[in-house]
């Protein structure tokens, strides 16, 4: 964190932008053919052509252990923080800050084109994929650069506003700091209800911080305020980080390249374990009905004409679109399938075991897409722990992270719901079989 | 819908997959073959009500009185068939390169009919097949049995299914729509996968009415299906709307029809549900006007416009109350901004709801 590592980044840097000839110096991952990035060092061979591939008599590759790799690595990776138990209480009602490190290391070319894009790019994936997974969810956007943290967008659930104030804000200049960061995220934390979680998720690029004091009192007070800080490093590890991602329950990881820094974004999207003992409160919320009149009138949000909107239950004013809070009276607005969104978060499905077809002599067939084992022999089998239905492994990867179904359980939770009332494996099943649902289901 | 940009770029390739789920609950067709015998009885005599046993006891008079009044509008399983094949044949000659799958959600159970099971199941019927031809060769020379076109499969396995029902499941009279449309999804993915230029969209027949359990299920595959666009079509060939499939044409902008007259079904699935959806753009097709997305509590059942959420679980109630009955946490009812500097000062396990024992479904 001195000044001299700065210069000394500072001058390889530039000495990377302009000799172009002898290939910038700092390079340190390579870009393969088919999409596997990884350190320089890391990859074992450099004339691929000359190894021979491992093959079996019928010229066909044997091993999928690669296939494998990446699955657990997607599955587990979401599923892995938590084990086991599944009945997990989670902060549904997520109030994140994300903060942007804007500084000048951002026009560092390690990642294709260079840090600035791959993070416009990936950041605005997961603005989307935030608001689609967590719809009733706020995020405020808060960039650091020139030893200053400014909040571009405040705290609202509007993901269309964040993404342009995203791609408006002026990048690479100075250096960031990270305790004026934290301390206006807290700033605009401190105020939001208990109930819902408070996070900060820190994308960090550079080295070095410039703090104006200790940040030890800052970390103090996110302790105080549950605010849980996580950061995503796309340079390298830095203690100062790791330590305020220990204290407040966060997490703190280092990208290994592009594909990674996606995979540890969109990781985010799921809501945590709430920290200690938060509160529970019913929240007040209004479901309005869309109306269409012949004549427009005005709405809150835009001020514009607008021939359609809903109409906030408390107080008649019009907004023009669905989830929001009401600029009036201050009620969260949502629709009944916003709430249903985020279902999948409570009742996960569980992660499949592989089967080995093969030991056991006998093809399997998909439930979900009828392939077959016959056609192809690299093909990896799953089977679902509690239906005990067969998936291969795309519907496995589909399954656990679009639909967010078991089509086999699906199959059969109609039979077992009536005689496995009080089991604690169908325990899920059945709070989603019947209380929830009987609600939300008829209007 | 922002697949503007990539249905710009596939102008050319115009081949659809068209996932069909066939509501073949035989409850609720059974009812429907019901209730048109007594309204043909109905004109002659009324005693012939000893048909029907298994059927669920519904008011007699009711029934009569609609099936009276309805009598040319609803059509049974068999003629609903026949309609059924006249729209797939239309298809299938669309284009050579349309691909078709069709499954049928029973009560408690669903499966694909037309691309077969297994393959050993389609061998199994190939060599039957070839045994038929041979005793028949010895016989008589006969003309190919109609087995062999797809249609013919199609049928065969469809006619089949009346038969399908086991003792074990008399309790359960829901159809499994959320299983179906899973499995649709999951074969949509794959054939996608095969062939990333196809456009593929879900057709829904549906006669029983929904099932509240299914409701987070069938909800997670409408949003799945949002987010990949792929558009579900709804069909009612029953009396009541379908909250579910309206939602799911609504969310998933497809076409939603419950066609008055149904001994003309094959003109409206024609008209509707033939076009990809390149082509629905340059036509007027019925729209729903609105669907009604208000919540209801779960205590009373009540539609609510103003609410309590469940911060925990988010399930609603229309009052304030103590704890959730859902889940059944205890909540603060002070909701201030109370500091809480003296308590959790150092870093807590994640906590886990012990709450789930409390919950009592009756």
């Amino acid at each position: 964190m001195s000044k001299g590592i700065n210069n000394a980044q500072n001058k390889r840097t530039n000495r990377s932008l302009y000799d172009n000839e002898d290939g910038p110096a700092h390079i340190l991952q390579t870009n393969d053919e088919d999409g596997t990035n990884k350190y320089k060092w890391e990859n074992k061979f450099e004339k691929t052509w000359l190894v021979d591939i491992d093959e079996d008599e019928h010229g066909l590759k044997p091993s999928n252990q690669e296939e494998r790799k990446t699955r657990n690595r997607r599955l587990k990776a979401a599923d892995g923080q938590l084990g086991q138990d599944q009945r997990v209480r989670r902060g549904m009602q997520r109030h994140l800050c994300l903060i942007l490190d804007l500084s000048k290391t951002l026009s560092n070319q390690d990642l294709k084109p260079s840090r600035y894009q791959v993070l416009l790019q990936n950041v605005e994936l997961f603005i989307k994929e935030f608001f689609d997974q967590n719809p009733i969810s706020q995020l405020s956007i808060i960039i650091t650069k020139n030893s200053k943290a400014e909040r571009i967008s405040e705290l609202s659930g509007n993901p269309l506003r964040h993404i342009q104030a995203m791609k408006d804000a002026i990048a690479m200049e100075g250096e960031p700091s990270i305790q004026n960061s934290l301390e206006v995220a807290l700033s605009s934390l401190c105020y939001v209800p208990k109930y819902g979680s408070r996070e900060v998720l820190f994308i960090f690029s550079s080295l070095t911080t410039c703090d104006p004091s200790s940040l030890h009192k800052t970390i103090q007070s996110l302790k105080n305020e549950l605010i849980r800080v996580s950061f995503i490093h796309m340079a390298a590890e830095l203690y100062i980080c790791k330590y305020i991602a220990e204290q407040t329950n966060g997490t703190s990881k280092v990208i290994l390249n592009e594909e990674h820094f996606n995979e540890s974004l969109m990781l985010k999207c799921q809501p945590p374990p709430t920290i200690g003992k938060t509160e529970a409160a019913l929240v007040e919320m209004g479901f309005p009905q869309q109306i269409t009149s012949t004549v427009p009138s005005p709405c809150i949000c835009h001020e514009k004409m607008k021939y359609s909107g809903y109409i906030c239950p408390r107080c008649g004013v019009k907004s023009c679109e669905l989830p929001t809070d009401c600029q009036i009276c201050n009620l969260s607005l949502v629709s009944s399938p916003h709430l249903a969104r985020s279902y999948h978060h409570l009742f996960q499905i569980p992660l499949f075991n592989e089967v080995n077809w093969k030991e056991l002599n006998k093809n399997v067939t998909c439930i979900g897409c009828l392939s077959s084992s016959e056609k192809s022999i690299l093909s990896l089998f799953f089977s679902c722990p509690r239906c005990e239905e067969i998936f291969c492994l795309d519907c496995d990867l589909f399954i656990h992270e679009s639909l967010h179904n078991c089509p086999g359980c699906e199959n059969k939770l109609q039979n077992t719901n009536n005689t496995n009332n009080n089991n604690n494996s169908n325990g899920k099943t059945n709070i989603n079989g019947n209380e929830i649902t009987n609600g939300n289901g008829f209007h | 819908m922002n697949n503007e940009a990539s249905a710009v770029l596939n102008e050319d390739d115009d081949t659809s997959l068209l996932v069909v789920i066939l509501d073949c609950n035989v409850y609720s067709w059974g009812n429907r073959e019901k209730s048109l015998q007594d309204a043909i009885s109905g004109m002659n005599d009324d005693n012939n009500d000893d048909r029907y046993n298994g059927g669920i006891a519904i008011g007699n008079n009711i029934n009569k009185r609609l099936a009276n009044t309805s009598k040319t509008n609803y059509i049974g399983f068999n003629k609903f068939l026949e309609h059924f094949m006249v729209f797939v044949n239309a298809y299938l000659m669309l284009n050579q390169e349309n691909q078709l799958g069709i499954i049928c959600s029973k009560i408690g159970e669903s499966s694909f009919v037309f691309p077969q099971t297994t393959v050993e199941q389609y061998q199994q019927e190939q060599e039957q097949l070839l045994q038929q031809q041979q005793l028949n060769e010895n016989g008589e020379p006969l003309p190919p049995t109609a087995n062999k076109t797809i249609q013919g499969q199609i049928l065969d396995k469809l006619q089949k299914l009346d038969l399908e029902i086991k003792h074990e499941q008399s309790d359960v009279l829901s159809s499994s729509f959320s299983a179906s449309m899973s499995m649709a999804l999951c074969y949509i993915n794959r054939i996608k996968r095969e062939t990333p230029t196809i456009k593929p969209r879900i057709l829904v027949f549906n006669i029983s009415p929904d099932v509240s359990s299914q409701y987070i299920s069938v909800m997670n595959c409408i949003f799945s299906s949002q987010k990949q666009s792929i558009p579900v079509d709804s069909c009612i060939l029953s009396q009541l709307d379908s909250t579910f499939l309206q939602q799911a044409s609504h969310l998933t902008s497809g076409i939603y029809l419950k066609p008055q007259k149904q001994e003309l079904l094959s003109q409206y699935l024609l008209t509707t549900f033939l076009l990809d959806t390149l082509s629905r753009k340059s036509l007027a097709y019925p729209t729903l006007k609105s669907v009604d997305y208000r919540a209801s509590c779960f205590c009373h059942k009540k539609i609510v416009d103003i609410g309590y959420v469940c911060s925990v679980c988010l399930s609603i109630f229309c009052g304030h109350s103590s704890s959730c009955s859902t889940c059944g946490t205890k909540f603060s009812l002070k909701i201030d901004l109370r500091k809480q500097s003296n308590i959790n000062t150092n870093s807590t396990p994640l906590s886990t709801a012990t709450t789930t024992s409390t919950v009592n479904n009756k």
